[in-house]
């Protein structure tokens, strides 16, 4: 039996028994990382605990263990591997959680056992790969920057851990010769590099467009959901609250002064005044400026919440507030928003590009879907939802942190030449959108001197934003206007100045004078784009309001008349970091490059890489600049360098020769030659002066090396010539 | 590092293992839009490409330069140095150098250039040993060398130029007495008679009991103030011929080891001739012209003429012997390894 044994040892022993204890240590510290980082995104703490323990368990074991065969404990893992993958795989067919999960907890537990077995470098390569997929896969997860320094720890630990693999491969069997503290110098060049050539690489990476191969995120359906909804807005903090009462939450009815200040403050975290069923023109809020979403979304969108369609005169309504209840398909996630019953929405392909946001809640938020105009699709955690005849949408419970849901929208992508074939056409299904009710004279009139000689309905929209824009001040903290003044009228020849709400309603409304059909948006700004986490990141102070501009066959189309804002109609524009970086350090030139490449390319991958190309040959060109530059230098070094001694001794004395001359009044420019020099000097140092300039040129130019009798010469003549 | 193709295809592999899984990154990132999977991506991808390209621009601009001894005895090591030349202005890390080929190996079996400064050269030494006997070119040394990281290795081969003559290997030990043994005999009948004394060719020693007075050189004895005698060159009067069959039909299929293990025998003989002053050799065979080995200095052209010497078809122009006293023809049977 013993023999027996023996043999089995002996034949399924490792040759290549790897005998680093810093490969493994380094190792060790990859996986690690590997597993609490995948496991900390994916809020698994039983897997992470495991992991730790069994990580250093089976680090520690397969080190003393190494020199031996451990054929039973190879069985033992195979057949522990097996019953893994058949939970694996029972858990995927049959468990509710998160497919992305189940396989997490399968990674981290398979790292574990197979961190018994690693006798081998090699096993300690693959346990690095390992390492990686979970970093990856807490990448996916991940939406702050935290996880850029876990990243960092693990890129360092795995370069570490590569070098010295492949310092060990290379010095294997090999007589070393050279210093090794010049591997310091190679280390810091690398990690140089890298740092330097990363950017780059992260501007150049293409970002196409999602294939949602499989379904796209939304987060574990709630269970909890106001009964007897009907549509109306519900804020966290009062989620039951329902029916009349409503008005209360909407903020304070406008008293005799009309002078309020808004109030929801007691209900809501973040009060902004816009997200109510009836909006008051003359309300004033706090906004802080706390993180409320992350949204992951292909293109820079404005987030519209709630789409008023009827002024009041001191404020926007709803006309549509029940909307339509809208279900979803077959126990799915997704609810499409498009059917015979809904809204028209512009079914040319040509105007639009479709874009996908993921919104994931950081903080309790009233029910508002809020999605980039035009929503088509929305994979969301409640089966359904209320859309109202403006496509805005409302649930029926309030969104808690942590809530995620995706929609898939048809953002507008035409160009101006497109938007300028259209006239106003206000049909009989946008009455509502042009109604001139509450419309001043003044302002109609106002509206119409502004627009007057625009040929078409796009124009006659610009030219009322830019005059907006040009003629008012942005101000937040306007005094309240007084009580039962037509806002518009009041903001426009009084007051002048205001904020979005008032540039949004004055838009809106001048746009119903003059027969454009428009309606008035509340929601959020796209905020602040994080080119590293790929989110934008918005918070209370992105709260904003803008309006929808109506174009036959193109249908809406958003505005942003609010100083700063947009010029023209907001389109949609690729979220990528390109972008980012082009509007950041380049804003003009970024557009300007953007409009030729896109004169040129017939795609946006195809435009996004012709921008790069065009940045990547400035840094090269620049680059092969700047080498020309140092070589020319050197060559004039090495040059100076290999002039003769004697030779140098007379250039000297004809420079010192030349200054001393200009201190004395001799008139010598930058320019000025031997001969302007000669001429200006007395009659008979002349003469003298002509034999050092030719010495001079002899020494410096005619490739000649001169004798110590010409440097002495030209001392000589010096003094000569210098003498008075 | 160190076989080139097994490094070519563990470089292929790790390169396409790296890049199927940042493709296959690349296809989640697109799909979920991930920004961190996007920074990873990048990074890889350049780290990749860094990979790929580092170690070609390193390799460009080295030059190898490599001395070895002209005869080389086969299967004994001889002395060589390596130098790798750095012709760029910037510094070389982790170049690996192997010196490899069918008919030699080197000890070390490889050399590893930690840091080779810009303008620069690192210097290696090593022991050369040749399997084979005749003429041996080292043509190229190869230079590997990867990234920092890994990942891919690339190499490529530096021409050095060196060529070795291998002499047969020169039975020391027993094989050494065996063929002592078989010329004692035939080496009886010469006595101090065979050789002639040169006396005006001499060097000095230390006086040591027994040497005649009439070697004492009474000049230099005088002048050191210790007794020195002088002691003549000689010269062998004698001379012997060693004839070696070289005609491939003579040994028949197979027969290249029995004509080395002959050769072996032959440079023993002949060293222990010339080495040992007993008398002048003439090396002879019956397809090759004959070289003549008078003294020590003459014996490299003895060892060039053993690491030449080539088995030949007998074309019936042998070369004669003439004017030989002794003749030695030492071959060894076919199969049965004795000596004939």
């Amino acid at each position: 039996m013993s023999r027996w044994m023996d043999s089995i040892n002996r034949r399924t022993r490792h040759k290549d028994i790897e005998q680093s204890v810093t490969l493994r240590a380094v190792t060790f510290l990859a996986v690690l990382l590997g597993i609490a980082v995948s496991a900390y995104y994916n809020e698994l703490p039983a897997p992470m605990i495991i992991g730790l323990v069994g990580i250093t368990a089976g680090y520690t074991f397969s080190y003393f263990r190494r020199e031996f065969s451990n054929w039973w404990l190879k069985i033992f893992l195979t057949i522990a591997m097996l019953i893994l993958g058949y939970v694996f795989l029972m858990r995927m067919m049959y468990s509710m959680e998160d497919h992305i999960r189940v396989l997490t907890q399968l990674f981290i537990y398979l790292q574990v056992l197979h961190s018994f077995d690693l006798p081998r470098r090699r096993d300690l390569v693959y346990s690095l790969l390992s390492a990686f997929m979970l970093i990856c896969v807490g990448g996916v997860f991940s939406r702050s920057l935290m996880y850029g320094v876990f990243l960092m720890v693990f890129i360092v630990i795995a370069l570490a851990m590569l070098m010295l693999y492949h310092l060990q491969e290379a010095s294997g069997g090999a007589q070393a010769r050279g210093n090794p503290r010049a591997l310091w110098k190679l280390t810091a060049m690398t990690v140089g590099a890298l740092a330097l050539g990363f950017p780059v690489f992260f501007l150049l990476t293409p970002r196409l467009e999602t294939h949602a191969l499989v379904g796209l995120p939304v987060s574990g359906r709630m269970r909890q959901v106001a009964q007897n909804f009907n549509g109306q807005v519900l804020y966290p903090d009062m989620p039951n609250r329902l029916g009349p009462g409503m008005a209360a939450l909407d903020g304070n009815a406008p008293g005799d002064s009309g002078r309020v200040q808004f109030d929801a403050e007691r209900f809501v975290n973040d009060p902004y005044f816009g997200f109510v069923g009836t909006l008051h023109l003359n309300d004033r809020g706090p906004i802080s400026d706390r993180l409320l979403m992350r949204v992951r979304s292909t293109t820079m969108s404005y987030f519209r919440g709630i789409v008023f369609d009827r002024y009041t005169g001191t404020g926007w309504e709803i006309s549509d507030l029940k909307g339509r209840r809208l279900a979803n398909v077959s126990a799915s996630a997704l609810i499409p928003l498009t059917g015979k019953d809904l809204p028209v929405i512009s079914n040319q392909s040509a105007f639009w590009k479709e874009s996908y946001q993921t919104f994931y809640f950081e903080a309790d938020m009233p029910n508002i879907v809020y999605s980039a105009f035009e929503p088509v699709d929305i994979y969301f955690p409640i089966p359904e939802l209320i859309m109202d005849a403006n496509r805005s949408m409302r649930a029926p419970a309030v969104l808690r942190k942590g809530s995620v849901y995706t929609v898939v929208s048809h953002v507008p992508s035409m160009p101006v030449r497109v938007l300028r074939l259209f006239n106003a056409a206000c049909q009989p299904g946008l009455a509502r959108y042009c109604s001139r009710e509450h419309v001043s004279p003044r302002v109609a009139a106002l509206a119409r001197e502004i627009t007057a000689g625009a040929g078409n309905e796009f124009d006659r929209a610009l030219r009322i934003r830019n005059y907006l824009e040009t003629n008012y001040k942005y101000d937040l903290n306007v005094p309240f206007y007084p009580g039962g003044a037509d806002t518009t009228d009041y903001f426009l020849f009084h007051a002048k100045r205001g904020y979005c709400e008032h540039f949004a309603t004055a838009m809106a409304v001048m746009g119903r004078a003059v027969g454009i059909p428009t309606r008035f948006v509340t929601g959020f700004a796209p905020g602040r784009y994080n080119p590293l986490t790929g989110f934008f990141e918005i918070r209370g102070s992105d709260a904003h309001a803008w309006v929808e501009v109506y174009f036959p066959l193109v249908g809406w189309v958003p505005f942003d008349p609010t100083p700063s804002g947009p010029p023209g109609a907001i389109v949609a524009k690729e979220a990528t970091p390109m972008n980012f970086f082009l509007d950041t350090f380049f804003a003009g030139f970024g557009d300007r490059a953007k409009q030729w490449a896109g004169q040129t390319a017939v795609s946006t991958a195809a435009r996004e890489l012709a921008v790069a190309a065009g940045l990547l040959s400035g840094v090269l060109i620049i680059f092969f600049l700047g080498r020309l530059a140092v070589t020319s230098r050197r060559r004039v070094e090495r040059r100076r360098a290999e002039l003769h001694a004697e030779n140098r001794r007379v250039a000297r004395t004809y420079h010192r020769t030349v200054a001393r001359l200009r201190k004395r009044g001799i008139n010598i420019g930058i320019a000025t030659v031997a001969s302007e020099i000669e001429s200006q000097l007395p009659e008979e140092k002349r003469g003298r002066f002509r034999k050092l300039s030719e010495l001079y040129y002899l020494a410096g130019f005619s490739g000649k090396s001169l004798d110590t009798e010409s440097a002495r010469e030209a001392k000589k003549l010096e003094e000569e010539i210098l003498s008075r | 590092m160190g076989n080139p193709r097994r490094d070519l295809w563990a470089s292929i592999g790790r390169i396409f293992l790296v890049a199927v899984w940042i493709g296959l990154l690349f296809l989640i990132a697109t799909n979920i839009q991930a920004g961190w999977l996007y920074v990873i991506i990048a990074f890889f991808s350049m780290l990749l490409l860094v990979s790929v390209i580092y170690p070609f621009v390193s390799l460009r601009g080295l030059r190898v330069e490599m001395h070895a001894p002209e005869l080389v005895e086969r299967g004994r090591g001889a002395s060589f140095r390596l130098t790798v030349v750095n012709k760029s202005r910037w510094s070389r890390f982790l170049v690996r150098v192997s010196v490899s080929g069918e008919d030699f190996e080197t000890v070390p079996g490889a050399f590893l250039a930690v840091h080779i400064p810009g303008r620069g050269r690192v210097s290696f030494g090593g022991e050369l040993i040749a399997r084979r006997r005749g003429r041996l070119h080292i043509h190229h040394v190869r230079l590997a060398t990867g990234a920092p990281v890994g990942l891919f290795v690339a190499g490529r081969r530096a021409p050095c130029g060196v060529e070795c003559l291998v002499h047969p290997f020169i039975p020391e030990g027993r094989d050494r007495s065996i063929v002592e043994g078989e010329i004692a005999e035939a080496m009886r009948r010469f006595d101090r008679r065979a050789y002639s004394e040169d006396p005006y060719h001499y060097h000095l020693r230390e006086y040591t009991p027994g040497d005649s007075l009439r070697l004492m050189h009474w000049k230099q004895t005088a002048r050191r103030d210790e007794p020195v005698v002088r002691v003549a060159e000689r010269h062998p009067q004698a001379e012997q011929t060693l004839l070696v069959d070289d005609v491939a039909g003579h040994y028949g299929a197979g027969g290249a080891g029995a004509f080395e293990s002959v050769l072996e025998r032959t440079a023993a003989v002949a060293k222990h001739l010339v080495l040992g002053e007993l008398c002048r050799v003439t090396l002879i065979g019956l397809m090759t012209p004959p070289v003549l080995v008078e003294s020590m200095t003459d014996w490299t052209d003895a060892l060039r003429w053993l690491a030449l010497i080539e088995l030949r078809e007998a074309t019936g122009r042998t070369h004669a012997v003439r004017g030989a006293h002794i003749l030695f023809s030492i071959r060894e049977k076919k199969g049965n390894g004795e000596d004939g």
